[in-house]
């Protein structure tokens, strides 16, 4: 073979032009800013002028402080954050000891059913209680009919109840995941050290697992404390501060949202201040080792084997009973807004009827955030994980940020910044979609981040050195490369861009009414039985998308937390 | 075939001198390895000369062009990289056509090269495979071929055998060296093995620090190593500490005088080097400039070939010899007295510090 020498001349000494990958990551930082901290900037901004004053300070911040509404808000929050993030340890850690370490039939059933609580429309549950436990319920009107009073499901302890049966699924998956990652040579070793059964568990495997476990508790309290429908249905006169924040920001429509906004803030603090207190508490505990010694499931005696498998499918079956009823409930007959008895599809063709808008909107403004998430979330880890400058480090903190910031609060945000002309564009789709889009874009990010790591630079580099642009490199290696993470990326992100509430509530018009807003809207009316069948429409999706996820993931479930 | 000339490259992490000032010639169509401990920057500088780091300061002409501020994919240097970097999506033919697709060769002008490329690295069989239906050296190959077909001026290659087993990592050293010659091209290579640096390298060049200790053929870096450093990271070596007193030297309480010992005159923490091989145990030779040192034996181990003797002097220090097995030799018992014998102007001389200049 003889060598050619091709003559390149002409790059020496030539300014170079700004780089491929230098102009995405300008690109990059103008879309965050202008879209994600411009809005919280702007709320962050309406909280510190006076609500009847308009002079600047704390006064705001010193009202929610004293106020008794405000505080006894404060204060519920915080016991339904605690209690709810509680309850879900106290199903999740023992659910997730079984399935790990015995050998339990069908534990595919329970963790699937786990994602799909996880997945599931968070609003769903607070309006099935209702239909089981509630004033008219099915079940307090069977328990009344032979004259057992039926435990109320309103007020903080159903809330508390709810929160515990939908958010125990991050405790489970991480703590489960985290318990088949010990190296058994740890237990192994206390029981040879005359550990009983018991002291192994409670001072060798627990703490262990702790980084897990209080990862995932630190989900469920920020979840809890964020959460608007569920204390809204279920409240009847408990008030927290994401529903405060939602009711002052509708009187005061047209004004200032001053004091939702005070109140917002105040959510963000503790938000932050769990995290961060989570963060200092694991920064002295890293357990790295190797897994060279896999821990063994065993089996059972069978009066145990009863006992466990009892409980772990009591436990899967509860939390998707709210699931059951809605499904259930879909297929019910009504005439209006009664049920009449027996089956029918009444309520699937009154809201093909009556609100095809609302599940066309749904679909569409989904699958759009969708779109512009898979590509920016595939250029934004190549950035976070390939470049290595000021920009990257801060990209990967920043894009922590939609995680601590509630739904509510964004949308507040989204009014107050994008309502003067020329950029008004409130009231139309693009506000939903771009809000949606940045909410969501984290879970594209973290799923797109954690493949491109697997990825060697080196193939980049051998593309590159064999004669590819950097903007052709990433198009023809690395994308195909990271399209596994794409696809689950994108469909995690479908299912809670589909399932948004907090945030389309504040910023829907009749036009671009969404599914979740439509069951929100009628299950204040009363509205049960078209609530329940759009509720199985995004149940389905969100189904499908889980399927999907599960044959595309190697690590499954994990890929849920 | 193009000459590789590298002027003055600098390039510094935060305050951290990953290559300080380097200028190298590399002859056209010669082999020319870059070796040293991890951190010495040869890494760096290879991937500078790819386009992969943007030196500080200096400039790269290949073949007399000006490379240093081209972008990477317009650097016509062919790599071979460490962990083989295939790509996994696209099959074996596709990987070695990928660089002439980029350069918009025509279609059988890519199924003439890569079948002619495929024949040279002994893939044919293998051409519509996908990568991970290859093993370690198969995949280094198609590397290889990969980087070769689009004909670069340079191919750099950055510890390409590191990742593969001891035998086939011989083999292969073979076949690159091969291929290499009778294509005739400019290559430099990055390792850390001394052993595969000097079997297969035109000219070695020892880094450390940052800084080019020696560049020089393989023999030359070998039996006359520029300082103190080269003399320990190429080949096995003993140092021992030379004390001066006068005319007369000694080492451990021995006393001799070495000939070239007579230009140092009065330096301070002086080692004297002597490799194992050169030593014999308990020789009866007594030539006029033989040293011979007394020593306590610490422990001989036999590795088929030869025996290594490890021992220690009167002073504390260690030493070892590498000799022929020989009964008697085989036969040396932990704290058994040996003498250790050596001609004198197998010694070399260091001044102190890592990398201290050479004396002698």
């Amino acid at each position: 073979m003889s060598v050619v020498v091709s003559v390149r001349s002409g790059f020496a000494g030539k300014l170079r032009m700004p780089g491929f990958w230098t102009v995405i990551t300008g690109l990059a930082v103008v879309l965050l800013a202008v879209f994600l901290l411009l809005p919280i900037a702007n709320v962050l901004a309406i909280s510190f002028f006076d609500a009847e004053t308009g002079s600047f300070g704390l006064s705001n911040y010193w009202q929610v402080l004293t106020r008794r509404f405000y505080t006894l808000a404060l204060w519920n929050t915080l016991v339904i954050g605690i209690c709810g993030m509680l309850g879900a340890c106290l199903l999740g850690i023992p659910l997730a000891f079984c399935t790990s370490r015995y050998r339990i039939r069908g534990r595919a059933v329970i963790s699937t059913f786990a994602v799909l609580v996880l997945c599931a429309p968070p609003f769903i549950g607070a309006y099935a209680w209702i239909m089981l436990f509630g004033s008219n319920g099915a079940v307090t009107n069977a328990l009344s009919y032979v004259g057992i009073p039926a435990p109320t499901i309103y007020g903080i302890p159903g809330i508390v109840m709810v929160f515990s049966l939908k958010f125990f699924p991050y405790i489970f998956l991480m703590t489960e995941n985290a318990l088949n990652t010990i190296n058994k040579s740890y237990e192994d070793a206390a029981e040879n050290l005359g550990c009983t059964a018991f002291e192994r568990f409670y001072k060798v495997t627990l703490p262990l697992v702790f980084p897990a476990v209080s990862t995932g508790a630190i989900i469920c309290f920020v979840l809890s404390i964020a959460d608007f429908g569920t204390p809204a249905i279920l409240g009847r006169g408990v008030r927290t501060l994401s529903t405060i924040a939602y009711a002052q920001y509708t009187s005061e429509m047209g004004g200032t949202p001053t004091m939702a906004v005070t109140v917002s803030m105040l959510m963000i603090v503790i938000s932050m201040a769990a995290l961060l207190l989570q963060r200092r508490i694991l920064s002295k505990r890293r357990y790295a080792s190797a897994l060279t010694n896999r821990p063994v499931k065993k089996s059972m005696s069978p009066v145990k084997s009863f006992l466990v498998h009892g409980f772990c499918y009591l436990v899967v079956f509860i939390a998707m009973l709210p699931a059951f009823t809605v499904v259930f409930t879909s297929f019910l007959a009504t005439s209006g807004p009664v049920f009449s008895g027996g089956f029918g599809l009444g309520s699937y063709q009154r809201i093909l009827r009556d609100s095809p808008q609302a599940i066309y909107n749904s679909f569409m403004f989904s699958l759009a955030a969708v779109a512009l998430i898979a590509v920016v979330s595939g250029l934004l880890s190549f950035i976070v994980v390939r470049r290595d400058n000021v920009v990257s480090g801060s990209l990967d903190l920043l894009l922590m940020v939609p995680y601590l910031i509630p739904g509510v609060v964004m949308a507040i945000g989204y009014v107050a910044t994008f309502r003067n002309p020329p950029f008004d564009i409130t009231g139309t789709a693009l506000i939903i979609i771009i809000l949606v889009f940045i909410r969501r874009l984290p879970y594209g990010v973290r799923s797109t981040t954690s493949i491109l790591r697997q990825i060697k630079p080196s193939i980049e580099e051998a593309s590159i050195n064999l004669g590819a642009s950097p903007a052709k490199t990433f198009i023809s290696v690395t994308v195909p490369l990271m399209m596994p993470g794409l696809i689950i990326g994108s469909l995690m992100s479908f299912i809670t861009a589909i399932n948004e509430l907090s945030s389309t509530l504040i910023l829907y018009t009749a036009r671009t009414i969404t599914m979740p807003v439509l069951i929100y809207v009628q299950v204040i009316d009363g509205e049960f039985g078209t609530a329940a069948a759009l509720s199985t429409l995004l149940l389905l999706s969100t189904g499908i998308c889980v399927f999907i996820v599960f044959r595309f993931s190697e690590s499954k479930e994990a890929a849920f937390v | 075939m193009s000459a590789v000339e590298i002027s003055n490259i600098r390039k510094s992490y935060g305050g951290v001198v990953a290559l300080s000032d380097i200028s190298i010639s590399i002859p056209s169509g010669s082999f020319f390895t870059l070796l040293g401990p991890s951190g010495c920057g040869k890494t760096t500088l290879l991937r500078t000369i790819a386009g992969f780091h943007q030196q500080d300061h200096g400039s790269i002409a290949v073949a007399d062009q000006k490379i240093e501020n081209v972008p990477a994919h317009k650097r016509d240097v062919g790599m071979v990289f460490q962990d083989y970097a295939v790509f996994p999506h696209i099959s074996v033919s596709d990987n070695i056509a990928f660089g002439l697709k980029q350069r918009k060769v025509s279609r059988s002008e890519i199924e003439r090269r890569v079948s002619e490329v495929l024949d040279v690295v002994q893939l044919k069989p293998y051409a519509a495979r996908m990568p991970h239906e290859l093993s370690g050296g198969q995949q280094q190959r198609v590397g290889l071929a990969r980087a070769l077909v689009i004909n670069p001026k340079v191919l750099l290659m950055d510890e390409p055998l590191s990742n593969l087993d001891a035998k086939l990592r011989v083999d292969l050293r073979r076949e690159l060296r091969g291929i290499q010659q009778s294509m005739n091209i400019t290559t430099i290579y990055v390792t850390h093995d001394q052993e595969e640096a000097l079997a297969m390298s035109d000219y070695v060049c020892v880094m450390y620090g940052g800084v080019i200790q020696q560049a020089a053929a393989p023999w030359e870096v070998y039996y006359s190593p520029a300082n103190r450093f080269v003399a320990s990271f190429v080949g096995a070596n003993n140092f021992m500490a030379l004390s001066l007193n006068g005319a007369q030297q000694s080492i451990a309480g021995t006393p001799f005088i070495l000939p070239q010992a007579s230009k140092i005159g009065a330096a301070k923490g002086i080692a004297a080097a002597i490799r194992p091989e050169f030593i014999s145990v308990n020789s009866a030779t007594d030539a006029a400039d033989t040293i011979r040192l007394p020593v306590k034996i610490r422990q001989v181990s036999f590795t088929g070939r030869e025996m290594a003797v490890a021992a220690v002097l009167s002073s504390g220090e260690e030493i070892e010899a590498i000799t022929k097995p020989t009964p008697d030799i085989i036969d040396l018992r932990p704290n058994d007295d040996a003498v250790f014998v050596f001609a004198a102007k197998d010694m070399q001389l260091f001044d102190e510090g890592i990398t201290g200049a050479r004396l002698s």
